[in-house]
């Protein structure tokens, strides 16, 4: 559904200095997908969704969503959009500011009052429903920022640009519902952030962009599994703590008596843990120290996050 | 074809119009006039409408309260028209909808544009009430013509930097003082390098004359009304194109 090829977006300043934001990148993402972009700050995440959404026209190469101009399919189409920064008149309502978003997304006036009535209660923001969005703090600004790409449900294009940012852990953790629940065989999803494990959590893909390139892009979710090749883990052994060192060369114990282990595939841990097993380790805990996204994040940005 | 949710919105345009751009012009015109008018009421000037004097000191009233009320509130209301959304980034939030940036823009000029001459007819209407006959109909054109000129040229230049309002002031007071100057002193024309830049800038003095003659009663002159609606639609057409194809955020 999303296809770019050799996308490049240039700024040049008014002294005439070029600097290439966005730099040959070239991807295609499925309807279905939830894809995820990761990257440091001033990678290209924002200027590579602002091209998406047709705010921006790329310098160089073709981006088309569905096979149109992303202008012309926003146009045509709308996509739910939540932006990084949440910039909207603060001297509107919640109230005020829901209803001009969704007669502007074309919501039927029949079923508007319906409309916001169901994102207000899915964002839970009913008692803040008169107030100035001035007066909001900064995590019921967000939740309106939500609330408001979901008054329609039809929308083929979901995009969200750090959406947790600013929303207290509940509902981070509600937002990730909502994501699942907006999956659609006939949708795209895509969710850019820093918070790699809000990504792992929600995403089937992630690509992590740096320095205007994309460096990698990960398989995370369903099949993928969070411990797919290569991640380290650490393991405590109420037992047999030996025997565990044993069975993983290159295994070092931390200061807790824990027993780290480098980075290993899900095979050769499970082997690992049967060769302890059976040397008399009694195994309590296996923790992945960190994701196999984190770890490509790391190898991929090259340490710069 | 326009979506109708876009149709829709015009009542939040014409509310934005209301409330944050003609009412501080809305409150000097009706200051202006009703001071006027109050003190003729009270016997502080020998004014009696009925009379003939008294009908030119209505329409005197009439033009000093237009005069200060349609360009002020032109200028207020075109003043960012676009540039403020892409500097403030309500953008993101307007244009992720299924809305053409031209249309929504084209709709808002109208709206205000519309609101800005229904206000001038409401105006001489009210002003009619505690005076005498006032021409509403000139009133109304020459609100809109007042909206041609300045709402044309300031949605151009909105559309091309944030820095709009200064430009538009710039623009007008030059064309003012060259047009002026020139008009002042006919035996010495200006200097030939500075006629194209005449030529380009707004006819203010074409439409100074119009709305003059509109206040008076009078027709506005075909020479005048072609020359401003023809300079505001150019800006305007111009302005649109800009938008189809630039950037919405830098």
């Amino acid at each position: 559904m999303i296809a770019l090829r050799s996308v490049s977006r240039e700024y040049r300043s008014l002294v005439g200095r070029t600097v290439r934001a966005v730099d040959d990148v070239s991807l295609e993402v499925a309807a279905g997908e939830v894809l995820g972009i990761a990257g440091p700050n001033g990678a290209g995440k924002t200027t590579l969704l602002a091209m998406l959404l047709g705010f921006l026209r790329p310098t160089a190469g073709t981006l088309r969503v569905d096979g149109m101009e992303p202008r012309a399919f926003v146009e045509a189409h709308g996509v739910a959009y939540v932006p990084e920064l949440m910039a909207l008149p603060l001297h509107w309502t919640v109230e005020n500011a829901l209803h001009r978003l969704a007669t502007l997304a074309d919501v039927p006036a029949a079923e508007l009052p319906a409309a916001v009535d169901r994102v207000v209660e899915l964002l839970a923001i009913g008692e803040h429903r008169g107030k100035r969005l001035k007066a909001l703090s900064k995590g019921n600004f967000q939740r309106v920022g939500i609330a408001q790409a979901l008054l329609r449900d039809d929308m083929r294009l979901v995009v969200f640009d750090e959406p947790t940012h600013g929303l207290d852990p509940v509902w981070t953790a509600r937002f990730r519902e909502i994501v699942a629940t907006m999956r659609r065989p006939d949708r795209v999803i895509v969710v850019a952030s820093h918070n790699l494990d809000e990504l792992e959590r929600i995403c089937d893909r992630v690509a992590i962009v740096d320095r205007g390139k994309i460096q990698r892009v990960v398989a995370v979710g369903g099949t993928a599994g969070v411990a797919s090749p290569a991640a380290a883990y650490r393991i405590r052994a109420a037992a047999g703590s030996d025997a565990v060192v044993a069975a993983f060369p290159g295994a070092t114990r931390s200061t807790s008596g824990d027993i780290d282990v480098g980075a290993v595939d899900l095979p050769t841990l499970n082997a690992g843990l049967a060769a302890a097993i059976a040397g008399g380790a009694l195994i309590s805990t296996v923790i992945p120290r960190e994701s196999a996204l984190e770890t490509a994040f790391r190898s991929a940005v090259g340490g710069a996050a | 074809m326009m979506r109708s949710g876009m149709l829709r919105y015009a009542r939040y345009q014409a509310g934005d119009f209301l409330l944050q751009k003609a009412s501080v012009p809305a409150v000097l015109a009706l200051f202006i006039g009703g001071m006027t008018v109050y003190m003729a009421s009270r016997g502080f000037m020998p004014l009696d409408w009925s009379t003939d004097m008294g009908a030119a000191n209505a329409r005197t009233v009439l033009k000093q309260a237009l005069d200060i009320f349609f360009p002020l509130a032109a200028f207020l209301a075109v003043n960012s028209i676009s540039s403020g959304d892409r500097q403030h980034g309500h953008v993101r939030f307007l244009f992720s909808k299924p809305v053409a940036v031209p249309a929504y823009y084209l709709q808002t000029w109208l709206v205000y544009g519309g609101m800005l001459v229904a206000l001038g007819g409401a105006f001489t209407l009210l002003l009619q009430l505690f005076t005498t006959s006032l021409p509403i109909a000139g009133a109304m054109e020459a609100a809109a013509l007042t909206w041609m000129l300045v709402g044309g040229l300031g949605f151009l230049f909105s559309t091309l930097t944030r820095m709009d309002g200064a430009i538009l002031i710039l623009a007008w007071m030059l064309s003012s003082v060259l047009r002026s100057a020139a008009a002042m002193r006919p035996e010495s024309p200006l200097p030939e390098w500075l006629l194209p830049i005449v030529k380009v800038l707004p006819p203010a003095d074409r439409l100074d004359a119009a709305r003059t003659a509109l206040y008076a009663g009078h027709s506005a002159g075909s020479g005048s009304v072609l020359h401003v609606v023809g300079y505001g639609l150019a800006c305007l057409v111009l302005g649109t194109l800009i938008l189809r194809r630039r950037s919405l955020i830098t």
